[in-house]
């Protein structure tokens, strides 16, 4: 267990003033199995009301709306949140998963939809052939799991700016290169073309400047966290912030406006470990 | 009794024209507007025949608002195995963002349109349910008028039922609904093939035409910018489809919509007839379970039947399909609109057995049918009264209670034989009566 | 009574205008038409010019067939007129469906104008369909806004046409007035400095007397600028 506090800023400044501004931003973590959140807020500017909705997913919304023209967009998001990995097992992680679609209608198995392929994470046919010979060795969901993440860190080389928020599972791998998002997208087509249902996570962790991606597969039971840019298990040094069957359900943030500005966004994130702050 | 009515079916269509009763079309990347042909010869429907057909749409409508109810809520139906969760979340209609939003009332189909034909056994069969923009009551309604304008003594003389209350039966059920502002009818614009409908439904119901761009959200509310003032809407009958209803929850890609129209809906701040995310309901691989559901939700037996289907997903359907494939029509769930439909007896001795084959490897993608011969009814073409085959299109409105519109559009084929009713094949419509006594 | 959004009312006015651009312009083709009857040298083609048709031909039939029927064409009639059921169709629940079927018939009108062996003398049609529409407008339509934003539209349009073809200038103060009896009732911004502008110069003791083509030119200015 582990008490982490983060921050979380967004800033976009447009090359031209926008108006007419419409937004959904999930940039408040959620209460999972593993994560309890004790505090959280976000302060949007240019200041405008904001409405706190959930979504279909179960993630949280902040949803608002800024008429006048502005060249700046920026939120920040803080709290602290209690993360458990560990220790949440079996019908406790069951009975903690809250929202709509956080299992399917039989109770302990995962909602069918991730077991489906996606826009943005759907297998082709040699990522399927790929996912059967790097899960050969492999019994079980999570074996199967691990093993499959390793085989796309290996497969897939980290680079920034070859491909975009636009970019499918299949373009990834047939490029063999991509960003967190790219790779969690892959793992997922993966896992869903071995029947493993298996899901998208948007979230920030310790160490890292930016927000992060990684996968959730359901076991049959509950649902864990496996990281396929580290090729690691998630542990609890990783915020939960939201979570759907692709990016495209839960984008940290999206807007519409008026005006046909080039935007730049910066980002800043940090997440520290009380323990370690002694 | 209606042969004086056909005697002035020239004078009707120049009426018709005059009125701009129209629906577009694209041919080659053009927009064109096409009048649409009027046969005066209408579709007759007996009182008695028709209560029983009105409590068969009632029921059927009352199931599938049930069943949408239950798939975005607690899904007991497929807890129980009624349904398989196969098929229910399979369908690309079937939206999760949806996931536990309760509509206004309760109500997800609020205008049905339910597509029926009438079997040369005499038995009505649906063939599709409509739950999300189904569009042609305007046609009828039109034609109406100009009917009895023509033809005084046919009107006197028999007991047909008035359907030129649709405006205010959908003004009844915007107000049911409406969570407090103006009606407003939603058009994706100018260019869209039911244009003239959105507007005249506009009309007759008192709502507002309005553009998406008309429109926005501010504070969980929807509004109409008014030049005056902007005013609240409560509710929105909405003519364009789930995907591009609101680029900040549906499709990103969307250049139209209403930005965070969703989130006035989740606030329950205004109506959306119908509600996004109906597609899982009228879905070709969910149109099996309808009979079902009427016996799942209501307790009670269906009284429409559906054209014999089998789900190759059960052993003992796949069984029938595979020795009867050749007098089969099997569709492809995965598809939409009138793709992936195949009839087995157009297909070469290979073709059906490629497509076997293809049933056996994915048996939930597919579904069959028994082809059902549809009645023909007379039509006035070239001076004279040829047999065409025609279906009927019902409206079941959906507000404090379920009513089924006393009439229909009727389409027919434009070539003999043919089973091709789309009015973008160049087929017409006739008036339907139905008898009130 | 209804809304009205910005759309809408640019859609009212435009209507207004386009039904009144092809009722005028297709008046004044007949009396030119009828003029070059008499004078088949020089310049039959008169004023039409101004209006942009400067079609090449020097067949009287093909030139005024242009003028007419020329949908390629954005000063033909039968262009005009497609424009203002453009804009008249997605009126239909402020103004009607009544008043948008004379629209309707109008359109109908020109293009059976257009298939007939005596065009000039079937367009009689057509001015009745647009006066059918202006009365039911007048009769039919109940939002006041609307109507009188249509009215608005008409009046702009003719104030144009007559300037720019000097053409009934004796009438401007007239349609000057009426305006100005409407547009504060509207409920639509206008441009006052121009309105103002307008009223002086047509309303000015010399006028239409002591117009000169310069003067026109910068009244039509002031005419455009009202709306904008």
């Amino acid at each position: 267990m582990k008490i982490l506090s983060f921050t979380f800023e967004t800033a976009l400044h447009f090359s031209e003033p926008v108006s007419e501004h419409s937004f959904v931003l999930r940039c408040l973590p959620k209460n999972t199995p593993s994560q309890t959140v004790m505090d959280s807020q976000a302060i949007i500017s240019p200041r405008t009301p904001v409405a706190n909705q959930t979504d279909g997913f179960g993630n949280r919304l902040q949803i608002g709306r800024i008429e006048a023209a502005h060249d700046e967009f920026s939120f920040i998001s803080t709290g602290l949140v209690v993360v458990d990995a560990a220790h949440i097992e079996g019908e406790d992680a069951q009975n903690a998963e809250k929202g709509p679609l956080a299992s399917g209608p039989y109770g302990a198995s995962a909602h069918p939809i991730y077991a489906n392929p996606s826009t943005f994470a759907a297998a082709d046919a040699a990522m399927r052939a790929f996912a059967q010979e790097a899960s050969a060795e492999a019994s079980g969901p999570w074996s199967i799991a691990q093993a499959l993440s390793h085989a796309v860190h290996e497969r897939l080389a980290y680079v920034k700016d070859v491909t975009d928020v636009s970019t499918t599972a299949s373009q990834a791998f047939a490029l063999g290169s991509g960003v967190c998002q790219d790779f969690a997208h892959v793992l997922i087509a993966l896992l869903r073309s071995l029947g493993i249902p298996a899901r998208y996570v948007n979230g920030l962790i310790v160490g890292e400047g930016a927000t992060h991606a990684w996968v959730e597969m359901h076991d049959g039971v509950q649902w864990r966290g496996i990281d396929p840019t580290h090729d690691r298990p998630i542990d609890d040094t990783y915020i939960v912030l939201s979570h759907g069957r692709d990016f495209a359900d839960c984008a940290i943030e999206s807007g519409v406006f008026r005006g046909g500005a080039r935007q730049d966004q910066r980002v800043a994130v940090q997440v520290f470990d009380q323990a370690s702050q002694q | 009794m209606y042969t004086s009515l056909v005697s002035h079916t020239p004078k009707i269509n120049q009426q018709l024209a005059r009125y701009g009763v129209k629906f577009g079309i694209y041919k080659n990347g053009v927009f064109n507007e096409r009048l649409f042909p009027f046969d005066a010869v209408p579709r007759i429907i007996e009182s008695d025949a028709w209560d029983a057909l009105e409590r068969g749409l009632i029921q059927r409508v009352d199931a599938l608002n049930a069943y949408l109810k239950d798939l975005y809520g607690d899904k007991q139906i497929i807890k129980d195995g009624v349904v398989p969760s196969d098929f229910a979340f399979a369908s690309s209609g079937y939206l999760p963002q949806c996931e536990g939003i309760v509509p206004p009332k309760g109500i997800y189909s609020h205008i049905s349109g339910i597509d029926l034909v009438e079997g040369q056994d005499g038995e009505w069969y649906v063939l599709e349910d409509n739950l999300r923009i189904p569009s042609g009551a305007s046609y009828p309604l039109v034609a109406r008028t100009l009917c009895r304008r023509c033809d005084a003594e046919t009107f006197r003389n028999t007991n047909i039922r008035d359907n030129r209350d649709y405006g205010e039966r959908l003004k009844r059920v915007l107000d049911a609904v409406n969570c407090g502002g103006i009606n407003v009818i939603l058009t994706p614009g100018r260019f869209n093939s039911a244009y003239f409908e959105h507007s005249y439904l506009a009309e007759k119901a008192g709502a507002v035409l309005a553009e998406p761009s008309e429109l926005f959200v501010e504070n969980e509310q929807l509004f109409f910018r008014d030049a005056a003032a902007n005013r609240r809407v409560g509710a929105v009958y909405r003519r364009l489809s789930d995907e591009f209803l609101d680029p900040l929850c549906f499709n990103p890609e969307s250049l139209i919509g209403v930005p965070n129209l969703m989130s006035a809906y989740r606030a329950e701040n205004v109506a959306i007839l119908n509600a996004p995310g109906n597609g899982a309901a009228d879905d070709k691989g969910i149109y099996y379970f309808v009979p079902k559901m009427v016996e799942y939700y209501l307790g009670e037996t269906p009284i429409l039947k559906n054209a014999p289907t089998y789900l190759p997903f059960y052993p003992d359907d796949m069984a029938y399909v595979m020795d009867n494939a050749e007098k089969l029509v099997i569709k492809d769930v995965a598809e939409a609109g009138g793709y992936g439909v195949v009839f087995g007896n157009e297909l070469s001795p290979e073709a059906l057995d490629a497509l076997k084959a293809s049933i056996q490897r994915e048996p939930r993608r597919f579904i069959a049918q028994e082809v059902i011969d549809f009645k023909c009814l007379p039509t006035y073409i070239g001076g004279q009264f040829v047999p065409r085959k025609a279906d009927l299109r019902a409206f079941v409105l959906s507000g404090e209670r379920t009513e089924v519109w006393p009439s229909g559009l009727t389409r027919y084929a434009r070539e003999a034989g043919s089973n091709v009713v789309n009015s973008s094949q160049g087929g017409g419509f006739k008036d339907t009566w139905v008898l009130s006594r | 009574m209804g809304s009205l959004s910005i759309e809408k009312v640019d859609h009212l006015l435009w209507l207004g205008r386009y039904v009144e651009r092809t009722y005028t312009t297709m008046r004044f083709i007949i009396s030119t038409y009828d003029a070059a009857l008499d004078s088949t040298e020089g310049n039959w083609k008169g004023q039409l010019e101004e209006l942009g048709f400067n079609e090449k031909t020097d067949d009287p039939i093909e030139f005024f067939n242009d003028c007419l029927f020329n949908k390629a064409n954005t000063s033909s009639i039968a262009h005009a007129m497609d424009a203002a059921y453009g804009n008249a169709v997605t009126l239909r629940d402020v103004i009607g469906t009544e008043s948008i079927a004379y629209v309707q018939m109008a359109v109908n009108s020109i293009e059976a104008a257009e298939a007939s062996d005596a065009p000039l003398l079937d367009l009689q049609l057509v001015f009745d369909d647009i006066m059918a529409f202006k009365g039911c407008v007048d009769d039919y339509v109940a939002d006041d806004a609307a109507r009188n934003i249509i009215k608005c539209g008409i009046s702009i349009e003719r104030l144009d046409l007559y300037t720019r073809l000097a053409y009934h200038l004796d009438r401007l103060p007239q349609e000057t007035h009426k305006l100005a009896s409407r547009i504060d009732r509207i409920g639509v911004p206008y441009d006052k400095a121009h309105f103002k502008a307008v009223v002086d110069a047509v309303f000015a003791p010399d006028f239409p007397e002591g117009a000169t083509y310069e003067k026109l030119g910068a009244l039509l200015v002031h005419i455009a600028g009202i709306f904008r």
